[in-house]
């Protein structure tokens, strides 16, 4: 019973998101701090494939739960793979598949976009997660106000 | 669950085979009660499910909305504590009675 | 959710390439031969510019924001310049150069810093409504 009440609800996607999104972001950090270095190459996870992977799972848990409990599986992709206590682990790919004329141009601004955009990903997800958390509390504590 | 218009049923206005439209099978005041308090919470519980979903569909991409979902969790929230605080009271009053002396 | 994002970047890397188009055509206003020697005029660079970015990754970033749809070499951008010592002028003297000003130039190159700017000022402001939304669930 405990762990239908951690994992009810939108929980386990919130916390798929959080992980996937904290670990980026030491990947873009990573990538922006080696702008200037010389035959640097930087490598970069999708977040639409990572997307993509967590919508499957939200789509089986709902079949089989109608999305109101039970943990999330997830089948891991190749550039993330998911480990049985839900950490993941990344395989970055280069970034920036199709070199294009501006290439070297744009590389700044992307990558800030980039971080700024996990970085968004992430707040929403824990704002969210610390909302549901709340409900839950007060739920369980019965006394509001 | 009020009706401020006098739409739903009402005494006095005629169907259409002139008969007025009474209230006929009346539930007793414990029963209407005890609808109205189950209607509520079958209204809140979907209004969370509701909530979760779009925020699952936020994650997974599905929704790029943010403000919607966030305003449909605010209302559901918001939904729930109120919900809490009736039944709050309802047990406050539940306690008072019971230690009436009769 | 992001699609303003893309859209403030896809500006900024915009203004980028024409700045460093109005810096090239600076640089080459009098070049009239390549690096052995050969009569090659540099040709001013325009940037051109299109609506929509394909390689943005949101769907408003792709209908919306812009990108360059080619840096145009204009053949025509040409002049007589009075050159009679250059091996390469004709009988009079003048030679085909670069019909570059570099006032102009330098107006493009404010013109796209400013318009740089705009950019990531408007970006700041989408991060500050999610900041915002967010402020609703705190």
């Amino acid at each position: 019973m405990l762990q239908k009440t951690i994992q009810a609800g939108s929980l386990p996607a919130l916390e798929a998101m959080m992980r996937f999104t904290g670990q980026r972001q030491r990947l873009l950090a990573h990538n922006i701090a080696n702008l200037t270095t010389p035959d640097f190459q930087a490598k970069d996870v999708s977040p639409q494939g990572f997307q993509e992977m967590l919508g499957e799972a939200v789509a089986k848990r709902r079949k089989r739960t109608g999305g109101v409990d039970g943990g999330l599986d997830m089948r891991g992709s190749r550039e993330v793979k998911v480990r049985r206590d839900g950490s993941l682990s990344f395989r970055p790919s280069d970034s920036g598949g199709v070199l294009l004329h501006d290439r070297n141009n744009r590389d700044v601004e992307r990558l800030m976009q980039d971080m700024t955009e996990n970085y968004g990903m992430y707040r929403v997800a824990n704002d969210l997660m610390r909302a549901r958390m709340g409900v839950l509390r007060t739920a369980i504590s019965q006394r509001v106000g | 669950m009020s009706d401020p218009v006098g739409l739903i049923g009402g005494s006095g206005s005629p169907l259409p085979n002139g008969k007025p439209q009474g209230p006929s099978n009346e539930p007793t005041d414990g029963d209407a009660f005890r609808q109205a308090l189950f209607g509520q919470l079958r209204e809140v519980s979907e209004m969370r499910q509701d909530a979760d979903k779009a925020v699952e569909d936020l994650m997974t991409g599905e929704r790029t909305d943010l403000e919607g979902v966030l305003l449909a969790t605010q209302k559901a929230d918001t939904a729930f504590q109120l919900l809490q605080q009736m039944r709050n009271r309802v047990m406050e009053a539940y306690q008072e009675i019971q230690q009436m002396r009769v | 959710m992001f699609g303003s994002l893309d859209i403030s970047t896809s500006g900024m890397v915009a203004q980028r390439i024409r700045l460093t188009a109005a810096s090239a055509n600076i640089a080459g206003a009098n070049v009239v031969e390549d690096q052995y020697g050969n009569y090659a005029p540099f040709l001013r660079r325009e940037v051109m510019l299109a609506s929509g970015d394909p390689s943005a990754t949101s769907r408003d970033g792709q209908s919306l924001g812009v990108h360059v749809r080619e840096v145009y070499q204009n053949p025509d951008a040409l002049r007589a310049r009075y050159m009679p010592s250059s091996p390469h002028a004709d009988e009079n003297g003048y030679v085909m150069g670069p019909d570059i000003s570099s006032v102009a130039e330098q107006v493009d190159a404010m013109e796209a810093s400013r318009a740089y700017e705009a950019n990531v000022a408007a970006a700041e402001v989408s991060k500050a409504m999610l900041a915002q939304a967010l402020r609703l669930i705190a």
